[in-house]
């Protein structure tokens, strides 16, 4: 690897791939040329607001979600054709495999929550996958996020469903003698602050490893002193990669809904 | 040579952080085959199921990941 | 690289809520208000298939029912008519057997009747001829004998026909 070091003035050409994430850098103030730093520093109500690609990345995720469940919900006909019959297809998944069955018969009022958090995440994985633009879910920040409010939410539905007290109470299984409390209890606790702690690193490390690994092998072109021998093949397999990429950005999707819907109904009825 | 000992850390926390997960999905995956071979019927609970799983054994490999994109970008 | 963005997650929790709301509110409602829809739709469809299938059913049997019942009427009709016109027939041969067989016996009354006729006559022939056959051998002088033996003969050649 010794013309990696020597491809740029600064660090060596993963470093440099790597920058492309730092959305600081000023990869992160342009957005298929706008210039977004007019808004770079946007502090309302004492909040840092600042926009970024990511931000406006989230922002039209957020409109595409909603555009394609309207779009899915308000079509002509009863007979659903091409991609309106794609949506239904997913929707109807979501809405069997993972709502009805994490949550039963109470999934009806949880499914704007689960459901939208499954198009939500999907899009964002997918709009990464467009050249220029970047993937909301492949920053760490995003998927955090997006886990303490799935924390915050199934704290809170438990303490409701179960009471504030009982919910504690019910972490560690019943029945056992009480030393093993003593060791069980931390145990579970540090189980609760990591299921959030896992959903998000997985989602945030699925969505950036793929795109690494695309860079990677894009930058194999350039290590590679750009010989057209050489060059279709590491492309052929970015190709393959940028495939596989789009099955990780659904399954990714689904694993976080699917675990977030277990975990909201798990601690809403500790038994099952 | 160039790089320091944090690099070094960063290839050996990615290459370390993947072995267990990948025997880990190994097993996974072949004893859901093994069950969808003996009850095909059962094959859909059985994917699904085994998702969820590789999705908790490749988190290890993730955590990995994260350590040594820390370590890299230091 | 992983560094805490707050106006990220600001806009991430933003974003996500707004969305969450919005679908609340116009999303998944109507969405699954159209699949409920189209989900009875369809068991309406199935029904009414059903309904229809099962009134197909009652009309084929209504209609195979009838149909035996003129198959069997038709049966009986042909039958009936098979004996009417065997009976006829037979009949018919019956007096076709009776008019040959009283024509048979005119016709032969009517021979017998001719041919004892002819014999009557030819006898009569035959005594005119033998009488004028005697008379002539008579008179070219013969004998008794031979006279008799003459008219034998005579006859016997007569009877023989």
């Amino acid at each position: 690897m010794e013309s990696a070091g020597t491809s740029h003035g600064h660090g060596n050409i993963i470093s440099e791939m790597l920058e492309e994430f730092n959305l600081q850098s000023t990869y992160g103030q342009h957005f298929f040329g706008i210039d977004l730093s007019p808004l770079s520093n946007l502090h309302l109500f004492g909040l840092d607001l600042s926009v970024n690609k990511a931000v406006v990345c989230l922002w039209l995720s957020t409109l595409i979600t909603f555009g394609i469940i309207y779009y899915a919900g308000h079509g002509r006909g009863l007979v659903a054709t091409g991609f309106r019959n794609m949506i239904e297809a997913i929707f109807t998944f979501i809405k069997l495999n993972v709502v009805e069955e994490a949550l039963g018969h109470e999934g009806k009022k949880w499914l704007p929550f689960i459901g939208g958090l499954f198009f939500f995440i999907l899009i964002n994985n997918l709009i990464g996958l467009i050249p220029g633009s970047f993937a909301p879910t492949s920053n760490i920040n995003v998927t955090a996020a997006l886990a303490i409010l799935v924390f915050i939410i199934f704290l809170i539905a438990g303490m409701i469903k179960q009471g504030p007290f009982k919910y504690w109470a019910h972490l560690a299984p019943g029945g056992l003698p009480k030393w093993m409390y003593v060791v069980l209890y931390p145990i579970e606790i540090i189980t609760l602050f990591m299921k959030p702690l896992s959903l998000a690193i997985r989602l945030f490390a699925n969505m950036l490893a793929g795109h690494i690994v695309i860079f990677s092998l894009l930058a194999l072109i350039i290590l590679f002193k750009m010989s057209l021998l050489m060059a279709p093949l590491p492309f052929l397999a970015s190709v393959i990669m940028y495939a596989f990429e789009i099955f990780v950005a659904l399954i990714q999707a689904y694993i976080f809904t699917i675990l977030s819907a277990i975990y909201i109904g798990s601690a809403m009825h500790p038994e099952h | 040579m160039e790089g320091n000992l944090a690099h070094l850390g960063s290839g050996l926390a990615i290459g370390l952080a993947t072995i267990g997960p990948g025997v880990g999905i190994g097993t996974i995956v072949g004893k859901t085959i093994e069950g969808m071979a003996r009850q095909p019927e059962s094959a859909g609970a059985l994917r699904t199921t085994m998702f969820i799983g590789i999705a908790f054994a490749e988190a290890l490999a993730l955590y990995g990941f994260v350590f040594a994109i820390l370590l890299f970008a230091k | 690289m992983i560094k805490l963005e707050l106006n990220l997650m600001i806009w991430t929790i933003l974003s996500f809520g707004l969305l969450v709301l919005l679908l609340g509110k116009f999303g998944f409602g109507p969405l699954v208000k159209m699949l409920e829809a189209r989900e009875r739709k369809i068991r309406e469809s199935i029904e009414q298939a059903e309904h229809a299938r099962l009134e197909a059913e009652r009309l084929l049997r209504e209609y195979e029912e009838k149909l035996a019942e003129a198959k069997a009427e038709a049966q009986r009709l042909i039958a009936e008519g098979k004996q009417l016109g065997d009976n006829l027939r037979s009949e018919i041969v019956q007096k076709a057997n009776e008019e040959a067989k009283r024509m048979i016996a005119k016709a032969e009354g009517q021979i017998n009747l001719d041919v004892e006729q002819a014999i009557k006559e030819l006898r009569a022939e035959v005594a005119d001829l033998s009488i004028s056959l005697a008379s002539r051998v008579i008179e070219q002088e013969i004998d008794e004998s031979a006279h008799e033996q003459l008219i034998e003969k005579y006859l016997s050649e007569v009877g023989r026909l």
